[in-house]
């Protein structure tokens, strides 16, 4: 049963990466022909593929965990015996769980704010609603390094 | 209890955290002991999306996803070839030339040597070079091509170091303007090199109706390059469009002309470069962070002073700088270097009277001997793995190739108008 939630989940974030990706290449070409070709940039094309860059990056960044993984110094894991390596790699997708947490915590304060402040993002969609990403996005990460730290890692 | 963190967060390094995490680590033991509130963290983060020159980066890596994905690599190399294939060392100036172009497309992410290495080892040892002078050349040539449009790294260097103000204004296109002549003297450095080493191989005899061949073969993929360069360097195209403009291109020609990506492929190739690019922008989102940090504190400043007491001579500083890059280059990955270096080293720099523009290109030059620097630079690696050869023998088969580079980065530090040219148009 989680299994299968965890592999929706796979799904669903595949799919969003794609959405996002195809809007944002085809909302810059659209820009770029109305700019050189009509004069008149739109401007809230702009600001959608600004916010579709940080939306990739945040469920890129969850998809690479445990898929192929964040950019890391890796250099102690080669050197000490493989029996350890289950150690290492628990202590470190333990300690990124910490910091995500608490990124994921305090950021809820900056999205607070941008409600109350009722800034608007892109046309009528609300500024905190776009950056409501990032706590959502870091909560994830949180949890999918915890996972990683109990599993055994595929040579 | 913030030195109690800061034993953690080294611990945790050791033990392979991802460097992001690192990263945010760092920024947010920074601010707890400077009383500053976290939620600073969550606005930094924002800011990914306040940097309008940051779409250039997954409009491009995709673009070059798909070219990997495609023969693009095979093309490139049978037109090189028809063009330059008659010249003393041809085979070799071929290398060279085509790794560098394909390394700018795709990033120096390893792709060249799996994707171009396979292909070029057996032609070179085939047409009478030696196996080591060969493995040396896909290995060392593997990170050729970084100075080149529209190379990532570079345009990371220039969104990152925008973001520090030093007083210093300059553009993306100005760096890579800066970029031509020092990647052009590497590969003539190399070329020249590699004939003097071979003058005994038969060269082919020029060939117009291959070379014909070889256009009409990759027709679709020869304006790419023309769009890319011509549109930036003219100026007609920003950066961010000329981005947009490659990734459709790249897409429509590979999916749809020459049909070698099945559309059935391009989820899972979205998805693979996505996954690749959130990674990178995570970890310069999180330097961001850091740099507030870093800048609230106050500690490039005490830094150059640092540094200023012990060195007064701009020429010590750049030996040190290169020093220190060539080491950082075959320990971290470039985009972690850039990020996280940068902000440090820009004021610095910019302290000892180096243009940041330069700094960039000093900076790219280390990083690309770095990629194969023993003994752990990471080329080096990929290339053992993908050739199947004792990484002992790599060190030693690069060695002559990292010689060569190294003069030409000499010439590249200490003469700073073969970067600075462009000032003068």
């Amino acid at each position: 049963m989680l299994t299968r939630i965890l592999k929706y989940l796979r799904w669903f974030e595949s799919g969003l990466l794609v959405t996002l990706f195809l809007v944002m290449l085809l909302v810059a070409c659209a820009q770029v022909v109305a700019r050189n070709f009509f004069g008149t940039g739109f401007l809230w094309g702009e600001e959608l593929v600004r916010m579709a860059v940080l939306w990739t990056t945040m469920i890129g960044a969850l998809a690479a965990i445990g898929h192929t993984g964040h950019i890391r110094i890796d250099v102690v894991e080669r050197l000490v015996p493989d029996r350890l390596t289950p150690i290492l790699n628990a202590i470190a997708n333990l300690f990124a769980t910490v910091v995500c947490l608490v990124v994921a915590y305090f950021s809820c304060d900056f999205v607070v704010w941008e409600f109350e402040a009722r800034s608007s993002g892109i046309g009528i969609i609300p500024t905190w609603i776009l950056a409501s990403v990032i706590p959502c996005v870091a909560f994830a990460m949180g949890i999918r390094h915890a996972i990683q730290a109990f599993k055994p890692k595929k040579k | 209890m913030i030195f109690l963190g800061f034993a953690v967060l080294i611990i945790a390094v050791l033990c392979g955290a991802p460097l992001y995490v690192v990263i945010l680590g760092t920024a947010i033991l920074g601010f707890l002991a400077s009383e500053i509130s976290l939620a600073v963290i969550g606005i930094e983060l924002f800011r990914i999306a306040d940097t309008p020159l940051l779409v250039a980066l997954p409009l491009f890596t995709f673009a070059g996803y798909i070219l990997a994905e495609a023969n693009t690599s095979k093309r490139l190399m049978d037109l090189m070839r028809a063009l330059f294939g008659w010249m003393p060392a041809g085979l070799a100036i071929v290398g060279f030339a085509t790794c560098a172009i394909f390394t700018a497309l795709t990033g120096a992410s390893g792709v060249t040597i799996v994707a171009l290495g396979a292909l070029l080892l057996p032609m070179l040892v085939q047409s009478g070079y030696s196996e080591r002078f060969s493995l040396g050349l896909v290995t060392s040539s593997g990170s050729l091509g970084l100075l080149v449009l529209p190379s990532v790294p570079l345009i990371l260097y220039g969104i990152v170091a925008q973001q520090i103000n030093v007083g210093e204004s300059f553009t993306v296109r100005d760096l890579f303007l800066a970029g031509l002549v020092p990647a052009l003297l590497m590969i003539v450095a190399l070329s020249i090199w590699a004939s003097v080493k071979h003058r005994s191989i038969p060269v082919n005899k020029f060939n117009a109706s291959q070379v014909w061949k070889a256009i009409v073969a990759a027709r679709w993929e020869i304006p790419l390059p023309i769009v890319i360069l011509g549109g930036i360097y003219s100026g007609f195209f920003a950066i961010s469009e000329a981005a947009a403009i490659t990734a459709l291109y790249a897409l429509a020609v590979e999916v749809l002309l020459y049909k070698e990506v099945k559309i059935r492929r391009l989820p899972s190739v979205i998805r693979e470069s996505m996954i690749m690019v959130g990674s990178i922008i995570l970890i310069l989102g999180s330097a961001l962070a850091l740099t507030n940090y870093f800048v609230d504190a106050q500690i490039p400043q005490k830094l150059f002073e640092f540094i200023n007491v012990q060195i007064s001579n701009p020429i010590v500083f750049l030996i040190l700088l290169n020093l220190v890059l060539l080491a950082l280059g075959a320990v971290l990955d470039i985009f972690s270097a850039i990020v996280i270096m940068v902000p440090l080293l820009l004021p610095v720099a910019v302290g000892y009277g180096i243009h940041p523009v330069h700094l960039g290109i000093i900076f790219m030059a280390n990083m690309q001997i770095g990629y194969f620097t023993p003994p752990i630079g990471m080329n080096l690696f990929i290339a053992s793995y993908r050739f199947d050869k004792p990484i002992v023998d790599l060190y030693r088969a690069t060695l002559p190739f990292m010689a060569v580079l190294l003069i030409v980065l000499v010439l590249i530090t200490y003469i700073p108008q073969l970067s600075l040219w462009y000032q003068h148009f």
